[in-house]
């Protein structure tokens, strides 16, 4: 159930976000820095949200967990989690689900875990925090986990401390940690781009070893087009705050809708082709401040028309299984308004 | 481009080593050991080529290339530059050389003096070279350079901070190209960069030195990048090249299990195209304590006996040169059958 609307059944979608929005707080007037962000992910599918640096992907998936640096609020939207509302949830219900229902991986294993602390404590925290079972039973989970992420000599590594193992090693541990309590929904933002590609690709195979054995589901947040490809079922792309489309992953790749995402996925060399001059975009993203009226993609769009530049363009429904915020797909504008039509 | 094999070599280097000591205190004193972050590595760089050094973290691939402009002290071996060997040539000398070969770095928030104009950062080689007699002239020509990288009279009475990565970037390839090199050693040169952006750098780059024909040393772990700028590829392992091929023979048949691996992990961005990859076991070595033998034999899918006991030398076969047992000398009749243990 790609596409978020009300009439579709509950029933299969284990998180509903709706019309997300955060803002950076200031004297005079709100600057909204994730515009009206709303997705769903089905139960045991994994969600890909691709974006460059500053689309807002790391601060969605904050919210969702309920981290949202002290200097930005939630302006409005709605967060459901297996039918509960988590944004108006207490701090104290709030952090028990934590871990338990829903946990998150970061980008950099070494600032998530305690450098003070040997691993196995930190496992044996982790699921003591949350089920009452003594710390033997707690640290025979652990060892448990650190087999199931494939850590060799699991026994001794649980007492090792995070600076004894390599990078990949740590990450695993991360994802032992983030597994401990079995949640339901695991958010993995940049899981493996500080690692090596031999590494990532043990990383990625092992999530999705993971995924099928625990039936979890999986919103993996990237930059990197060719880690959606291989590990997501559904992909929503995020510029400057917005979603500006949505697809099944084999469609996203095969026919891109937004020129925006067309251009990301033309600007990347392809290992498989030879080019000579690569194809890019244009410009950069534009700051939150300085968004005016107007698609936020129109002043490095190839295919902008002037009516681009004035109005904001909603989601519109390309097909049953993709969306795009672009209004070359309202045939109506683009009757009235595209130069090729207006010029005939 | 395409390599001139005929041509003489802008820069050859031998043998090139770096071994940082590092101590090891144990009851009985310290014992004397070393991180061998550059263990014997030989290549050529041709005029107006791009060769690419691929690795993972730690494969020594930074430190080979800071060592051709002697940012480190090579600890062994040669860089033979117009007939001279830049690890031995005096301090003032290697100055004077840096004119020739220039550096852009990976991080274009740490590699501009925060504190300079762009216009300063841009001239300030043209007047140490003495490429400008006067500082009116430097103005003009950094004017130039700066319109050149697509960069405006606007931009030139800034600083850094005011620019983004892609912009800084533009920066740094700006005052490295303003010296009129003939080598430029690029490290990493566009990792920090957004995709949409990268490719604006890297097209910038390749029309540049197609320009003004230098060469590149193109540093970088994204293969797929390396694939697309790069003329001849070199894949390092633990401080040693394991194999320096043609790109095109190199991505259509990478001979070292190591070169196979690397290139059967990256992500393709067509959902379902990966067909089998090879997933490494475990991790890299660490450089201080590297496995006897093949640097590569304990993680290699294809290891045997030999390959536990001597290092395989970086020799010629097919058209290219791969270091492991796998493939013996270059002769006709040798196949990809195992060799007989010793």
């Amino acid at each position: 159930m790609l596409l978020s609307s009300s009439n579709q059944a509950p029933t299969g979608d284990l998180l509903v976000v709706e019309n997300l929005e955060v803002a950076i707080p200031e004297e005079k007037r709100d600057v909204t820095i994730v515009n009206g962000i709303s997705f769903t992910v089905p139960a045991g599918r994994t969600l890909g949200v691709v974006g460059e640096s500053g689309s807002g992907k790391s601060l969605t998936s904050l919210t969702v967990m309920g981290q949202l640096p002290k200097n930005l609020k939630l302006a409005s939207g709605s967060i459901r989690l297996n039918g509960e509302e988590l944004t108006t949830l207490s701090t104290d219900r709030r952090r028990r689900l934590r871990g338990k229902e829903m946990a998150m991986i970061f980008q950099e294993p070494m600032t998530s875990l305690n450098p003070s602390y040997r691993v196995g404590a930190q496992i044996v925290e982790m699921v003591r925090n949350h089920q009452d079972v003594s710390r033997a039973e707690a640290r025979k989970r652990a060892i448990e986990m650190l087999k199931l992420v494939g850590i060799p000599r699991a026994e001794e590594v649980v007492d090792d401390y995070p600076h004894q193992l390599s990078g990949g090693m740590r990450q695993r541990v991360m994802i032992a940690l983030a597994l401990a309590n079995e949640p339901t929904l695991l958010i993995a933002d940049e899981p493996t781009t500080a690692l090596d590609v031999t590494i990532q690709a043990q990383i990625l195979e092992l999530m999705k070893r993971l995924q099928a054995e625990l039936g979890m589901s999986i919103i993996l947040i990237t930059h990197d087009l060719g880690v959606v490809a291989e590990t997501c079922d559904d992909v929503v792309v995020m510029y400057a705050g917005e979603i500006v489309e949505r697809a099944r992953v084999e469609e996203l790749f095969a026919e891109p809708k937004h020129p925006y995402t067309r251009g990301l996925l033309e600007s990347i060399p392809d290992i498989d082709t030879e080019v000579d001059v690569l194809p890019s975009i244009p410009g950069t993203v534009p700051t939150p401040q300085s968004m005016g009226t107007g698609c936020r993609f129109a002043s490095r769009c190839p295919q902008a028309f002037d009516y681009c530049r004035e109005n904001t363009p909603p989601e519109i429904r390309v097909n049953d299984t993709s969306a795009a915020k672009c209004w070359l797909y309202d045939p109506e504008v683009v009757a009235q308004h595209h130069p090729e039509h207006t010029a005939a | 481009m395409t390599t001139t094999t005929t041509a003489e070599p802008l820069l050859q280097v031998r043998n090139l080593q770096k071994h940082f000591p590092i101590k090891k205190s144990t009851l009985f004193g310290g014992q004397k050991q070393s991180v061998k972050a550059v263990d014997g590595v030989s290549f050529d760089v041709y005029p107006g080529e791009s060769l690419g050094i691929v690795g993972e973290s730690g494969c020594g691939k930074s430190t080979t290339g800071r060592m051709l402009l002697r940012l480190l002290e090579p600890t062994g071996g040669e860089v033979i530059y117009q007939g001279r060997d830049i690890a031995q040539i005096s301090a003032g000398e290697m100055r004077m050389l840096r004119k020739d070969i220039q550096i852009v770095f990976q991080d274009p928030f740490a590699s501009l003096n925060p504190r300079m104009r762009v216009r300063q950062i841009v001239e300030e080689p043209l007047m140490n070279f003495r490429i400008c007699a006067s500082r009116k002239e430097a103005r003009q020509r950094a004017r130039e350079i700066l319109e050149q990288v697509g960069l405006g009279e606007n931009h030139m009475e800034r600083f850094p901070h005011e620019f983004s990565g892609g912009q800084r970037q533009r920066i740094g390839i700006a005052r490295a190209l303003a010296s009129e090199p003939k080598l430029i050693i690029a490290d990493e040169p566009v990792s920090a960069l957004d995709v949409s952006i990268q490719a604006q750098v890297l097209n910038l780059m390749k029309s540049l030195q197609k320009e003004y024909g230098f060469s590149f040393v193109f540093i970088s772990h994204d293969l797929s990048v390396v694939k697309h700028f790069c003329d001849r590829i070199g894949v390092m392992y633990l401080g040693k090249l394991v194999e320096v091929a043609e790109k095109k023979d190199l991505y259509a048949k990478p001979m070292h299990p190591y070169a196979q691996a690397l290139l059967s992990a990256i992500p393709r961005t067509v959902p379902g195209s990966t067909k089998q990859r090879i997933v490494l076991q475990g991790d890299v070595p660490s450089p201080a304590n590297p496995p006897a033998g093949c640097p590569f034999n304990p993680r290699c899918p294809a290891a045997f006996s030999d390959c536990t006991e001597i290092v395989p030398e970086l020799i010629s076969r097919e058209g290219r040169q791969v270091a492991c047992h796998l493939y013996p000398a270059d002769d006709p009749q040798a196949g990809q059958q195992q060799p007989t243990a010793v």
